[in-house]
């Protein structure tokens, strides 16, 4: 039997929405869930006893989390296996300045500056390397490796939000520059090289829920769901429901806990690969 | 400021003048240093003029001081804040008004200005190392180089485009002088910032030759530049340091000490006429807070060269009094004593200095 934390943001929510299903699937992994507010997590870590601790904000906070998850803190000790969710890696950043630059060496899209395609990487190697420091601080304790699942990739719905939300903005015209891939890879394979050179693993969405880079196919933020059950308004496209939650587990299952799915959606993967196939 | 003639019997022209005025009470008794009252603005300085900054490595100082100060420092290709300072240092960002470098005289700023405004077209802009390819006039904003020549070219486009927004939108330029000693390619007395060779590009000396520029060459070239900007906006005010940081090196065939000196007094010959001769030309004392004999050389480096932090705001901090009129008080002299013995401890334990990017750096790693 796996045993596995699961400690992260909202966005774990989608996760333990999909734990009935992921049980059905992966009777031999037992996992627990930790999710606290965004800016609780980011700063959080594991204490000298072993314990994920939050620097509470104010009661309300405290309240939450401990209405939440049952308790203020959770033990990390007895686990094989930590997933941390919802680091972001600083990539809206990196899409944000291609909004006012293209690449030097690059495609034109009448920007009003163009940056070198040196800079530009060198500013991804070093800011990543920096959010990869911070989301190991606090974690200096934690014997075993850590696997890091990022938030979700917004839905690429979020486009209906241009004009409005900002984020929305920038990703509509990220995915509209033709050096967009460049940037992308530059930065994930960045990313996944600077974790695993501190021994540690990033998680990657499955193909099959990406609707192109950093990007999240908008079925996957339908009916999505905030920790506590309630129901996001129609607007959200970052936090994901169920099934993206089962995705993602799934993942985490194969690949970092060396299981195989069983029971009824046993078959499931042929089916994708017959679909791929067609 | 001179006696008035009237009922008093004058004695002398210097009776009644201010303290300021008298080396002892000006200089030895003030109790401060820099003494108080060493700069009287010319003219205020609004926090949302817009500012140009530029000139010699100095001159960084002085914009990043203005910025955290609160003041409208112009910034035609900025970088967003996240991106960290020390990277957008070493590719030219976020040192001055756009991304032009270090501008160590003012032929270098005049011809900015005319390329911008397509009036000068430099000889030989793109110099060659190693395969990799700069931007002969801001050599060291693309380190490494770049891989094709076109680049350097549509990136000195933009860069130039970047300059005209800068100067259209300028309400007061901060201009550093630093040198009067340069390289020229003859033909078309294109200048450079660096000597050919010496980040990239290869010296010919049939081609280029070293130029000291006099001060009647600086002055014409300075009240061009201020015409450029007086056309985009007539109400501009200009303010003139002259960098204290000596010569790296000398081509003059000169001891590089007396050089040195040869070349400040020229620049602060030149700042202080000019200042005197148009109402919208200040200057600021920069070079005499660093280099005067009452600092005992105590802000600089052991090289003697660089400007240690504790110089830089020393100077920053009477650019600020003077402009923000903090009263003179007893309580805010004590304020700078204290500051005085701040500054002391700070660079005690100030385990990295506030670099600035100076190309002339490499001279001296030429020499070995």
């Amino acid at each position: 039997m796996s045993k596995a934390l699961i400690i992260g943001s909202s966005h774990v929510g989608a996760y333990k929405n999909a734990a009935d299903m992921f049980a059905e699937l992966y009777p031999e992994a037992e996992l627990d869930y930790f999710g606290v507010r965004g800016p609780l997590f980011l700063s959080g870590g594991i204490d000298k006893a072993g314990r994920f601790i939050v620097p509470f904000r104010d009661e309300k906070d405290r309240a939450f989390v401990v209405t939440t998850n049952g308790s203020e803190s959770v033990a990390t000790s007895g686990y094989d296996h930590l997933l941390l969710v919802g680091h972001r890696f600083a990539f809206v950043n990196f899409a944000a300045l291609l909004r006012d630059h293209d690449i030097l060496e690059g495609a034109r899209t009448d920007k009003p500056r163009v940056i070198s395609e040196v800079m530009l990487r060198e500013i991804i190697e070093t800011v990543t390397d920096m959010t990869v420091k911070d989301a190991l601080r606090g974690f200096e304790d934690f014997g075993g490796t850590l696997t890091f699942a990022m938030a979700p990739y917004p839905a690429s719905s979020i486009i209906e939000r241009c004009g409005e939300l900002e984020l929305a903005d920038v990703l509509d015209s990220f995915w509209a520059q033709p050096d967009a891939a460049w940037v992308y890879d530059t930065w994930l394979n960045h990313l996944r090289n600077a974790l695993a050179a501190k021994g540690h693993h990033l998680l990657e969405q499955p193909d099959a829920v990406n609707d192109g880079l950093f990007a999240t196919k908008p079925k996957y933020a339908r009916k999505a769901a905030t920790l506590n059950d309630g129901t996001l308004g129609k607007k959200d496209h970052r936090h994901m429901n169920a099934d993206y939650g089962l995705a993602m587990l799934s993942a985490f299952a194969e690949t970092r806990l060396g299981l195989t799915p069983q029971g009824a959606m046993r078959t499931s993967p042929q089916k994708k690969k017959k679909e791929r196939i067609a | 400021m001179a006696p008035k003639a009237g009922s008093e019997v004058i004695v002398s022209p210097y009776q009644g003048l201010d303290d300021r005025a008298f080396w002892r009470s000006g200089v030895v008794e003030a109790g401060t240093y820099p003494p108080p009252d060493i700069y009287r603005p010319k003219f205020p300085i609004a926090k949302n003029l817009p500012i140009f900054t530029a000139g010699s490595c100095f001159a960084q100082h002085v914009g990043r001081t203005l910025a955290n100060a609160g003041y409208h420092v112009i910034d035609t290709e900025p970088m967003p804040d996240w991106v960290p300072a020390e990277l957008a240092h070493k590719h030219g960002y976020k040192l001055y008004s756009a991304r032009f470098g270090n501008i160590y005289t003012v032929r270098q700023f005049l011809q900015l200005l005319q390329e911008a405004f397509g009036n000068f077209k430099p000889a030989d802009p793109v110099w060659e190392k190693d395969g990799r390819y700069y931007d002969a006039l801001r050599p060291g904003m693309t380190p490494g180089g770049l891989a094709r020549p076109e680049h350097v070219m549509e990136s000195r486009a933009y860069h130039l485009r970047a300059v005209q927004e800068a100067v259209a939108e300028t309400g007061m330029v901060v201009f550093t002088l630093g040198l009067t000693e340069t390289w020229q390619h003859k033909p078309s007395g294109t200048v450079y910032p660096t000597a050919p060779g010496t980040i990239a590009g290869r010296i010919d000396l049939e081609v280029h030759s070293f130029v000291n520029f006099r001060a009647s060459e600086i002055r014409k070239d300075f009240l061009t530049v201020r015409k450029i900007f007086r056309a985009a906006n007539p109400d501009v005010k200009f303010l003139l340091t002259v960098s204290p940081v000596p010569l790296t090196a000398t081509a003059s065939g000169a001891h590089v000490l007396p050089a040195t000196t040869y070349s400040k007094s020229v620049l602060r010959t030149v700042a202080g006429e000019l200042a005197e001769d148009f109402d919208d030309i200040d200057y600021f004392p920069s070079f005499e807070i660093v280099s005067s004999h009452p600092s005992a050389g105590r802000f600089f480096e052991p090289n003697l060269r660089s400007v240690k932090p504790r110089g830089v705001r020393r100077v920053m901090r009477a650019f600020l009094n003077a402009h923000e009129n903090k009263p003179r008080t007893k309580e805010v002299r004590r304020a700078q004593r204290r500051a005085l013995q701040e500054d002391r401890t700070a660079d005690q334990k100030a385990a990295i200095a506030e670099d600035v990017i100076c190309e002339e750096e490499l001279l001296e790693a030429f020499r070995k």
